[in-house]
């Protein structure tokens, strides 16, 4: 048996590609990046004033530069949440509603590409948004470290003077301090955060194919995102206090009902690094491979839903 | 009918491959405990302590930015002097970042020192009130501290801090269970600051003191723990003790002048229960050879000696100017201020004529 010789290849970059241009563009001109204003605001604010708290002169600096780096990369997390939920919820209820969808179909698109290229669209927005942020986060930690440094500086001076600091004692704080300013772990957190916006996006591209609704797309995807939140600190408690036995046809369905949700437990090492942990690559590995399998799970089944949809 | 056919099977799907992986989920996240890579499950009082929003915020994944957020809240506690609600908001602070060192340190210095100070001179209590609030603000204080301990157990600098509070001489003591922090914190990480810290501490329990000696010998091998007074000063007065002269005076102290400075400073601190041994006969031998006034002497008073006048001018100390009670003022205060720069002047001055 041949291939039909018009039949168009399944999967094309260059298609898909397109696909997600054009969607960054229409989402751009939806003037999603007015959401960077609200950061840029939080950032001029925690430049202009140092946020109370309570410090000795030995800590100098490494609260201020996590009270600083606390809200701003809150503020990407909740940005880059949004924007995939609800983004990707408008989507194709927008191309039905203003017939986009039929004229791309009615080509020799499959709709595989259709859905790649829209769920890359959304995550080309959001790393686009990322990026900017971070370079701003950066530019921002990266002057307060400095003149954190300087202060510092001095006190260890002082601290040394008074015998109450070795000059390892400095080396070692200052390795502390530096460690809150920009490293390559707050890099590797930052895009944790983007897989976590991936898997959520492409979550909420399977709801949207079989949903007639964009707000019961938003609803199911946010409520997906707590569950599987929740997973890492309600799971063992729920079962423990339940009362459910093992093997028992509760406890399976109960199991049943949590595996369904993404489980978000290894992302929560945002918090982590933003304590000054260091982020070892072999986790960003890991991370990353689960994203991929998360990402190609929904795409598959959003595909298979997709397919089956009549349009 | 075939939308809900194919909605089963995605179901399906989803829930099969959940379960093939959730095993490399659960590998994955237990992996990330042990490396501490991953913050422990909020617990279920903290979960009440803040509220819908917050807990809603902090299960979405924003924890430090509650957590700093309370942070900025229990400053104005701190402001408000309201220690209570402090004491709450750094038990919910802690609960969502506990393995963040600084807040386990000032939540706890907070109570164990600012609200134990502050209620020590707070008006309108009685003196048993005030004795029992500050108790128990010290005792919270500490507890919280040794909750850090106990949850950061490789954090080196938490044994540090607990040692150091429950050290201080101008609040309430437990040196036995300093030694063991100061102990801990030094075998976990093996910083000099934290054995010469063991050493000051077991130095101070008159039953220990055998013990001491022998620590104080074990860090005397460290050559860069010699460089300081405190350490020079105690392994004085403990070879004295012992009746050993491995090293002598000048070996220890640097030179003759150099122990005419460092004893007096370290006399005064007998109130601190360091041991004296050999220090009080050595200091007036100094004296004598270096033919300080009598007026200059250190050891004119003990210590702890009151005086409500000056003991040189004669003039009576003025009144506490918000309580109006009469001020006193101990003979190692009045040293500390004006005598002890004109002692060690005079030893200056000394050295420079021969």
């Amino acid at each position: 048996m041949s291939r039909h010789p018009h039949s168009p290849p399944l999967f094309s970059f260059s298609r898909i590609w397109i696909i997600a241009g054009n969607t960054f563009t229409h989402l751009m001109r939806m003037k999603v990046f007015y959401f960077l204003l609200v950061f840029v605001l939080i950032w001029l604010g925690l430049n202009v004033f140092k946020l109370p708290h309570t410090a000795g002169p030995e800590s100098v600096g490494g609260e201020e530069l996590r009270l600083l780096k606390a809200p701003l990369v809150g503020t990407m997390k909740l940005f880059a949440i949004i924007i995939g939920i609800v983004a990707t919820a408008l989507l194709i209820p927008r191309d039905v509603e203003d017939r986009t969808l039929y004229t791309i179909l009615a080509k020799p698109v499959p709709r595989l590409d259709y859905l790649l290229g829209k769920l890359f669209g959304v995550l080309l927005l959001i790393l686009a948004g990322l990026t900017i942020m971070t370079l701003l986060l950066d530019a921002v930690l990266w002057y307060r470290t400095q003149g954190i440094l300087t202060e510092f500086n001095k006190v260890a001076d002082i601290l040394i003077e008074q015998q109450q600091w070795t000059v390892e004692d400095r080396q070692e704080a200052r390795a502390e301090l530096l460690s809150h300013g920009v490293t390559w772990s707050l890099q590797g957190a930052i895009l944790v955060i983007f897989f976590e916006a991936a898997i959520i996006a492409a979550l909420a591209l399977l709801v949207s194919t079989f949903s007639t609704s964009t707000l019961f797309t938003v609803v199911i995807s946010t409520l997906s995102y707590f569950i599987g939140n929740f997973i890492a600190d309600g799971l063992d408690h729920w079962q423990g206090s339940s009362g459910i036995g093992e093997g028992t046809l509760g406890d399976l369905s109960s199991r049943a009902l949590f595996v369904a949700f993404p489980d978000y437990r290894p992302f929560k090492i945002v918090d982590e690094v933003l304590a000054g942990q260091i982020f070892p690559p072999d986790i960003l590995g890991s991370l990353a491979l689960s994203t991929g399998l998360y990402v190609g799970l929904y795409v598959v089944l959003s595909w298979f839903i997709f397919t089956y949809k009549e349009i | 009918m075939k939308f809900f056919r194919n909605l089963s099977v995605v179901l399906a799907a989803i829930i099969l491959t959940g379960f093939l992986r959730r095993p490399f989920d659960d590998r994955l996240a237990e992996d990330m405990q042990e490396r501490n890579l991953l913050p422990p499950p909020i617990a279920l009082d903290t979960r009440e302590e803040l509220g819908q929003t917050a807990l809603a915020i902090a299960l979405g994944g924003l924890r430090p930015l509650v957590a700093a957020m309370t942070n900025i809240q229990a400053h104005g506690h701190w402001e408000e002097q309201d220690w209570h609600e402090l004491e709450q908001s750094y038990k919910t602070i802690v609960a969502l970042q506990p393995r963040v060192r600084y807040y386990w340190d000032a939540g706890s210095w907070h109570l164990y020192g600012n609200a134990y100070a502050d209620y020590a001179d707070r008006p309108g209590l009685s003196e048993g009130r005030r004795k029992r609030k500050q108790k128990e603000f010290f005792e919270k204080g500490i507890a919280f501290l040794e909750r850090g301990v106990e949850q950061n157990p490789r954090d080196w600098r938490l044994c540090h801090l607990l040692g150091n509070a429950l050290s201080a001489n101008w609040r309430p003591q437990n040196l036995e269970r300093a030694v063991e922090c100061f102990e801990r914190g030094h075998a976990e990480s093996g910083a000099p600051q934290l054995q010469r810290n063991h050493v000051y501490c077991l130095s101070r329990i008159p039953e220990r003191k055998m013990e001491a000696w022998e620590a104080c010998r074990r860090m005397w091998t460290n050559e860069g723990n010699r460089r300081y007074n405190t350490p020079q000063t105690i392994f004085f007065a403990l070879q004295s003790w012992a009746g050993e002269t491995t090293y002598s005076m000048e070996e220890i102290l640097g030179s003759r002048m150099a122990a005419a400075q460092k004893l007096p400073d370290y006399w005064f601190r007998q109130i601190e229960g360091f041991p004296m041994d050999g220090v009080e006969e050595t200091i007036n031998q100094l004296c004598e050879e270096f033919e300080i006034p009598s007026h200059l002497h250190p050891l004119t008073f003990p210590p702890g000696k009151t005086f409500d006048h000056d003991p040189y001018t004669r003039k009576p100390y003025p009144p506490r100017p918000v309580t109006g009670e009469p001020r006193t003022k101990t003979w190692r205060s009045i040293w500390m201020n004006r005598p002890r720069d004109a002692y060690r002047t005079y030893l200056r001055s000394v050295e420079a004529k021969r």
